[in-house]
């Protein structure tokens, strides 16, 4: 009896192992993803490619992730940081208001959700800081931003602004510029 | 055979505990799974990956204070649904029951019946509610079932979102984005119980930004047998096809267009009350036809805003009434970006319809013949996050029609998550459902005395009449809900209601019409609004998914109605409320996969017994079984036996309406699935 169970635990294993390989990977590989996951897993992604100056960050105990407001791109990354470490540290999302002490240890600020007014605040306030800052407009990064993650149509497209970026300490993997869009600043400071 | 067929399900079952043990310790994460795929993505493919065209107002079921149940595509094709009414019949609370082949009595939390008349349901977006009597025909809902991503039932008011008449449920039924169907399908079904249906799709890119898919599909069904044992009569010829267009105009425009055109011959056996010869039993051939365009503009801004507009028109005949009615519908809505803790959202619409009803004098007619009338709204809504565990969704839909004028229908929802993984829910809404052109102007013999005409002693008629007073049938709900993921395996959502419902419909004496004298008098029964009446229940939804091979889903609902009538005036009485629907009702899905390729699916179900005035439908339990073998990739063979436990039974009897029901038959059927790039 006892043989059987296993033999039939084995089997129903390797079955629903080869269902996950047969059904599950194809169909991941066609079917379109809605805009505010493939973003989420940018902004999870984004620590791979990118260096901060480690100095600033000495003495944090926790890799976190600025937003500004709760939407479905922050949920989303929410759930994908549940349980993970960079540098050691564990990843927290952290809502901010645009105050100094709050923006400082931010390593990247997801600019989502508010208007253009406050958006300017938190970009004047977070410009001394070496925060990574995202929006998902091609204009931020012509107008004070670092990165967008831009539709483009059927696509979701990195647009950064590398002279912003390297500007404020920060350092960008060449396989991501490389997929990247690079924009100039239009306004003069 | 037998001994071979029994260590089979023994060694199924032996399985079934080992995985579902192993499955509770490992707690197989399924619907985080997707998002851990996508996380493992490479940069270029992500960079590369296509994104899906915005489907408006999504929100993750944790985060509605509603009592809300999707049904997916999966479902409908694990289950073997081969019609969208058939799949309804998963959701808890939900009574939907087969009068004949093309006849269905569908509703929510009660008032059940063939013109059922507190459920909205919707095509894509597009209102399938039937101007006529409030009500919906089921038969002529079909689609190529394939494609359909999800079907979301509301139970409750959803009046506020969605205007009057979502009383007590809305049913949206969600078509796949056409960027999802790209490449051939075919199907073709055919049943012992003559059914035979074939349908065909091809979709590809139009364009670089766009996609497009049409269909085609024939069906036929052959009579069933009545519950005297009779032939039904109720044999159908069905020929339908649609297209979906997708595409994106700029980086922030969407467009979608949907149409579709179908013409249907439908039989019917039923009980006619005619003025000279009395009830008499006929067969009839029906041809009902109609056609929808639909489409839909959405654009997305920077600061997270999204605006949508949407234009369709319909029409539809049919000819058992002689009725002919189009509709123009124009829908606006506007999502603010989110300011501190508060989401807006602002919409309105407007809907235009013209319709024509032919006359039977003294069988059936409604006056005036022909009417154009036009319905306008606004809603507004707010879901404000109070912390982050706490959110209060104030909603408000302002709504004119020509019969009744104004009506105003709040809603307060309330959500709190204890935990991320619970959620428990408030609400108290108002709704409204507006008075149909058969209540204002419908004349039309209903029952006679003694039912035999002509006879010795004079009979008397029983004649339905409507009134242009008539006015709107009010709800005032109260609704509580729980939802807990217990871990990834599985999850509960239950659900508590009570409905208070003011000017139901009612019937009274009326004035004598001697006229017709000395073969008969006519009795008018005037439609009035004074009844009222009362709902409550409960709902459980349990999904269970101890392994990758197994899923349980299990449904259970409870209700109790009642009703009466004002006094004062003449004698009346209520008329479609409170019965009409099961007090029990119970659910059990088992999925299993025995292998990559074979999977199967038994679904018992419960379904109380039913009074109905005249006739009561006897309880029964019923066992579907559906195996499914995916012969080669692409190719799909399923097998199915429905009604296992029963040879016939009785779902429904037409109890104020004439058609004569039929049995529910044992029936089985074959289908092949093809797919090809």
């Amino acid at each position: 009896m006892m043989k059987r169970v296993i033999r039939a635990m084995a089997r129903h294993l390797a079955g629903a192992a080869r269902l996950g390989a047969c059904l599950w990977l194809p169909v991941m590989a066609l079917a379109a993803v809605p805009d505010y996951q493939i973003r989420a897993v940018y902004l999870f992604n984004l620590p791979n490619f990118v260096g901060w100056p480690e100095a600033a960050f000495k003495g944090m105990s926790s890799f976190d992730y600025c937003i500004v407001h709760r939407g479905r791109v922050e949920k989303t990354l929410a759930s994908l940081i549940e349980g993970e470490f960079r540098e050691g540290r564990p990843v927290r999302l952290r809502q901010v208001a645009a105050r100094p002490d709050d923006l400082r240890g931010c390593r990247v600020l997801y600019l989502r959700g508010i208007d253009l007014l406050e958006r300017r605040d938190y970009l004047r306030v977070g410009a001394s800081l070496p925060v990574l800052t995202v929006a998902d407009d091609a204009d931020f990064v012509r107008h004070g931003g670092m990165m967008a993650l831009v539709r483009e149509r059927r696509r979701i497209r990195m647009y950064i602004n590398l002279a912003r970026v390297r500007r404020q300490g920060l350092k960008m993997n060449a396989r991501l510029l490389q997929l990247a869009r690079i924009i100039d600043d239009v306004d003069l400071e | 055979m037998v001994v071979r067929l029994a260590h089979g399900f023994c060694s199924a079952f032996a399985g079934f505990l080992a995985t579902g043990a192993l499955g509770l310790l490992l707690a197989l994460p399924l619907a985080a799974r997707e998002l851990s795929e996508l996380k493992a993505l490479s940069l270029e493919a992500l960079a590369n990956m296509p994104v899906s065209i915005a489907s408006h107002g999504e929100r993750a079921l944790d985060d509605a204070a509603a009592a809300v149940f999707v049904i997916t595509a999966e479902d409908i094709r694990r289950a073997g649904v081969t019609h969208v009414a058939d799949a309804l019949r998963m959701v808890p609370g939900l009574n939907v029951a087969r009068i004949d082949a093309n006849t269905w009595a569908i509703s929510a939390r009660g008032f059940n019946g063939r013109y059922a008349n507190k459920l909205l349901v919707l095509m894509d977006g597009r209102s399938v509610y039937s101007p006529l009597f409030s009500g919906v025909y089921w038969d002529e809902l079909d689609t190529f079932l394939d494609d359909i991503e999800r079907i979301e039932v509301i139970r409750g008011p959803g009046a506020s979102v969605w205007g009057a008449n979502a009383v007590n449920g809305v049913i949206n039924i969600i078509t796949r984005s056409a960027q999802d169907t790209i490449g051939q399908a075919a199907n073709l079904m055919a049943g012992d119980d003559g059914r035979l249906a074939l349908s065909f799709r091809h979709g590809a890119a139009f364009g670089p930004d766009a996609d497009y898919r049409v269909w085609l599909k024939a069906s036929r069904q052959e009579a069933g047998e009545r519950l005297s044992g009779e032939n039904g009569r109720d044999d159908s010829e069905d020929l339908r096809g649609g297209f979906r267009l997708d595409g994106m105009l700029s980086g922030r425009d969407s467009l979608t267009l949907l149409g579709d055109l179908y013409r249907r011959h439908v039989g019917q056996s039923s009980q006619r009350l005619d003025l000279l010869h009395g009830r008499r039993e006929s067969a009839d051939h029906y041809r009902n036809d109609g056609a929808s365009l639909l489409g839909r503009w959405t654009r997305e801004y920077s600061d997270g805003a999204e605006s949508t507009l949407q234009l369709y028109y319909d029409d539809q005949r049919h000819e058992e009434v002689l009725e002919r009615h189009r509709t123009v519908d124009l829908d606006f809505s506007y999502l603010f970006p989110p300011r501190g803790r508060h989401e807006l959202a602002l919409g309105g619409g407007y809907r235009w319809i013209a319709d024509q009803v032919g006359r039977r004098p003294l069988f059936f007619e409604i006056l005036p013949a022909s009417r154009r009338y036009a319905l306008y709204s606004l809603f507004a809504q707010d879901v404000i996050t109070l912390d982050e565990r706490w959110s209060l969704t104030l909603g408000v839909k302002l709504e004119h029609n020509d019969f009744s004028g104004f009506e105003l229908q709040p809603s307060v929802r309330l959500l709190w998550h204890p935990t991320s993984r619970q959620s428990l829910w408030l609400s108290v809404a108002r709704a409204a459902r507006t008075p149909n052109r058969g209540e204002l102007g419908v004349r039309g013999s209903i029952d006679a005395f003694p039912a035999s005409l002509p006879s010795s002693s004079r009979p008397v008629v029983f004649e339905g009449v409507g009134r242009p007073g008539f006015r709107s049938e009010h709800l005032l709900a109260f609704e509580a809900g729980y939802r807990w993921r217990v871990g990834d395996y599985l999850s509960l959502d239950i659900a508590f209601f009570h409905n208070e419902y003011d000017d139901l419909r009612s019937l009274e004496v009326g004035d004598v019409d001697a006229s017709h004298l000395p073969d008969f008098l006519i009795l008018e029964s005037l439609f009035g609004n004074r009844a009222s009446g009362y709902a409550r229940g409960a709902e459980l939804a349990l999904d269970w998914r101890p392994a990758a091979a197994w899923r349980g889903q299990l449904a259970w609902s409870w209700l109790e109605t009642g009703s009466s009538v004002s006094s004062g005036g003449n004698p009346a009485y209520p008329t479609g409320n409170g019965g009409g629907s099961p007090s029990t009702q119970f659910s059990l899905r088992l999925d299993h996969d025995f292998s990559a390729a074979l999977s199967l699916d038994l679904w018992l179900r419960y379904v109380g017994r039913v009074r109905n005035p005249d006739q009561v439908i006897p309880a029964y339990w019923s066992l579907n079984a559906h195996l499914e073998w995916q012969a080669r990739p692409g190719l799909r063979l399923s097998a199915s036996v429905e009604n296992l436990l029963d040879p016939v039974h009785p779902e429904y009897s037409d109890a104020l309406g004439s058609v004569l029901a039929t049995e529910a038959p044992r029936a089985a059927w074959l289908k092949l699935h093809w797919e090809w790039p």
